[in-house]
């Protein structure tokens, strides 16, 4: 199990080293290379999102059902993240995030940035974004205004987010608990996992 | 950084120090962020100042280790409290009973060290979930199957200890009834083994759980006696298949019969399978058919004594006039992919994280709150009981729920562990302080009103745990008394997760 001193040890030596691995945090003007993309399969606006993501990010995509990560983690994340702590980013529901962020505990890895769209059943969504905005250069108005295409534009701030800064403090994410939703409305959550 | 409570900065400092030296620095954790993690995600308490939190953290990775990180806290009286993989979601998480107390985080010893197929058993260290004993088991193509609850990432060991239950087979579906053998480090750093363990060159520590003399394992259930470092646990033989029989009732005195019926079937070890009752309370809409209760009852062994099984089943079931019976597809095992696909893993020994994208909206819980924590009295395993218990729920409802403004969910009957059945209440938790406030109200209001009915919880939440163990006061509170007496006498500074289960170390007894 990679610890986040012996992490940051690694990666500041690779930089040094002139090797861009995904670490040494601050360091690093490059955007968070991601391992992996996850999306739940029954949105439309998922697909969107991680098509434009996967693309951008040359990541695998991983379709989840009902929020269920099982297959997902024991095949692709459980073994790469026992050798490694490596970023990943998703469209989901919020209990697929909880049940990656849980997993974390005593890696380096941390939710650097975590949204919630609320799909209302008019079709109308209402952005909430939580933490990380301003790396990802995002904002809620302007989610807010690109109306249908939100997915896309959430996939390329994703794309380009920078990883948090090893000094930024970061607890756990609240997605644990969800927020009261009116009537019919659904909760999508966008988030990114990575090394602090 | 926090300091736990009684303790000054420089001996806090001095421990951290001295955690150091033994686990290394990087595994002691202090950041005001590193510690969060071992907050409770459910909590009800989340963000209110009552929420139990750690001060810091400590993860040793041998027994050793172990032994001196107690030493430590034993010497600068620095309260400690010991998860295994700390998914204890609905019961408290990673977080601590007793605020401020150092989590002692064994996530880090995750040795599978032995698995014997012939006798059929394990000896896991308390880092091993059940998704790492599967994928050991599966690796080493043994033809044993573990029994996992619900969610496949807790602790083999973390689970049975604190009561846990799955969903395969009995007797393996009780966690700490089918343990066999433990290690444990005392507050003193002693280490113990105990049943057939505690002989040296022991050939028989996974083969008889007594051993000689007076048992003491069942003082490590729900207890803070001790640091488990080792656990054994019976496993159960691959069985060639499974097939289930469900009954339908649409008399609600149908139930009397219908689980003395299941009780019968289960004592005879006929059904050896997780049973499930459920109910809808009252008539049924016109024009739907009326189903009042029914019961599932799963059977596992060689095929051709399953069918034997299941054929005696009907017999019986028949007997209750009006009953329908429908019996599933026998599913032979190992699954094919179409089977898997089609079953609920954990009846089938497979670990998953299923249960909790299945906790999202639904009819019965159109707006989830993400968290929840169970309510979970024991009642008699009749037909009688479980009628009177609805009926309690009916009439106390209006009350308890604010006059249905808090919406719960349940109750549930579970009667997946022999002889007993548990009328879960579950009770969502969320963002919301004042929800959340309300929802602990209930929760006491629930506990308060069974208690006078003579029913109390199996298992409770951290902190509702006190007000759970006073139910259980008979003859003046005799049994807290005398495990109190225990405590003070194996455990003086009282290091050892003070107040799990309502167990309190003198000194904190009556803060
Ligand atoms: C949706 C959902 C479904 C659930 N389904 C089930 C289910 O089917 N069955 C079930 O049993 N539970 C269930 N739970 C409850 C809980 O999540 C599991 O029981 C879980 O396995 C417990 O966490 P853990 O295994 O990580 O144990 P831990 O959190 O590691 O341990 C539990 C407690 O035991 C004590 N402890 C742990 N290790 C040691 C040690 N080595 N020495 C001394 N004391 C120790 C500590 O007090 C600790 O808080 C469910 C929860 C949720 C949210």
């Amino acid at each position: 199990m990679t610890n986040r001193r012996e992490f940051l040890r690694t990666a500041a030596a690779a930089t040094a080293g002139g090797v861009v691995t995904g670490g040494a945090a601050a360091a690093s003007p490059l955007p968070l290379p991601l391992h992996a993309v996850l999306i739940e399969t029954t949105f439309p606006q998922t697909h969107a999102f991680g098509a434009s993501l996967a693309t951008a990010a040359s990541a695998p995509l991983l379709h989840l059902r009902q929020g269920d990560i099982t297959a997902a983690w024991l095949q692709h994340i459980a073994p790469i993240w026992q050798r490694e702590p490596v970023a990943l980013a998703g469209l989901t529901l919020s209990s697929s995030l909880f049940c990656l962020e849980t997993l974390t505990s005593l890696t380096p890895l941390r939710v650097q940035f975590h949204a919630e769209h609320v799909l209302l059943p008019d079709g109308r969504v209402q952005h909430r974004v939580l933490r990380g905005g301003d790396s990802a250069q995002l904002n809620e108005d302007h989610l807010h205004r690109l109306g249908p295409l939100w997915p896309t534009h959430l996939a390329d701030a994703v794309a380009v987010h920078r990883r948090a800064d090893s000094r930024q403090r970061l607890g756990p994410s609240v997605a644990a608990l969800t927020p009261s939703l009116p009537d019919g409305a659904s909760l999508l959550t966008s988030w990114i996992i990575a090394p602090v | 950084m926090a300091l736990p409570p009684n303790v000054n900065a420089t001996d806090f400092n001095s421990a951290l120090n001295a955690w150091r030296q033994t686990v290394g620095a990087e595994w002691v954790f202090t950041s005001d962020e590193d510690v969060a993690m071992y907050r409770d995600a459910y909590s009800p308490w989340w963000d209110e100042p009552e929420e139990r939190v750690a001060s810091a953290a400590v993860a040793p990775s041998t027994v050793e280790q172990v032994q001196a990180v107690v030493r430590t806290a034993n010497q600068y009286r620095i309260p400690l409290y010991a998860i295994s993989t700390g998914r204890n979601l609905a019961y408290g998480g990673s977080a601590p009973v007793y605020s401020g107390s150092v989590v002692l985080d064994l996530k880090r010893m995750n040795r599978v060290l032995e698995v014997d197929e012939r006798n059929a058993y394990a000896l896991v260290e308390p880092g091993v979930s059940y998704f790492d004993l599967y994928n050991h088991i599966t690796e080493k193509k043994l033809a044993l199957w573990i029994d996992p609850p619900d969610p496949g990432w807790g602790s083999v060991i973390g689970n049975a200890l604190d009561g846990g239950g799955g969903w395969t087979a009995s007797p393996f579906r009780d966690h700490f009834g089918a343990h066999c053998g433990m290690e444990v480090v005392l507050a003193n750093g002693e280490l113990v083994r105990t049943g057939m363990g505690a002989l040296p060159n022991a050939k028989t520590w996974q083969h008889n759980r007594w051993g000689f003399g007076p048992w003491v394992d069942g003082l490590f259930r729900q207890g803070n006696m001790g640091v488990v470092t080792k656990m054994g646990f019976h496993l159960m033989p691959r069985p060639e298949a499974m097939q289930m029989m469900t009954v339908r009732v649409s008399q609600e005195q149908d139930l009397i019969p219908l689980v003395d019926t299941l009780n019968l079937l289960e004592n005879q070890h006929v059904v050896n399978g997780s049973t499930q009752l459920s109910g809808s309370f009252g008539a049924s809409p016109a024009g739907a058919p009326a189903t009042a209760w029914s019961a599932q009852a799963p059977v596992y062994g060689p095929e051709r004594v399953v069918r034997a099984q299941m054929e005696h089943c009907r017999e019986l079931f028949s007997r209750i006039p009006g009953a329908r019976i429908e019996l599933g597809d026998l599913t032979r095992v190992p699954l094919d992919e179409a089977a898997l696909a089609r079953v609920r893993k954990v009846n089938f020994g497979i670990p998953d994280l299923s249960t909790f994208g299945l906790l999202g909206r639904s009819a019965a819980d159109p707006s989830p709150q993400g968290g929840h924590i169970d309510f979970s009295p024991i009642i008699p395993r009749t037909g009688e009981a479980v009628l009177e218990y609805a009926r309690f729920y009916r009439e106390n409802l209006a009350a308890v729920s604010e006059g249905g403004a808090l919406r719960f969910l349940g109750p549930v009957f579970m009667t997946n562990w022999d002889r007993t059945m548990v009328a879960m209440i579950m009770f969502p938790i969320g963002r919301d302080k004042t929800h959340n406030a309300r929802m602990r109200a209930a929760f006491v209001k629930w506990v308060e009103l069974a208690a006078a009915r003579g029913w109390a919880e199996y298992r409770a939440p951290a902190g509702f745990q006190d007000v759970c163990a006073k139910s259980y006061s008979w003859n003046d509170h005799a049994l807290t008394r005398f495990r109190e007496t225990i405590k003070d006498a194996v455990d003086p500074n009282g290091i050892l997760s003070p107040g799990r289960y309502g167990v309190w170390p003198k000194h904190l007894r009556n803060a």
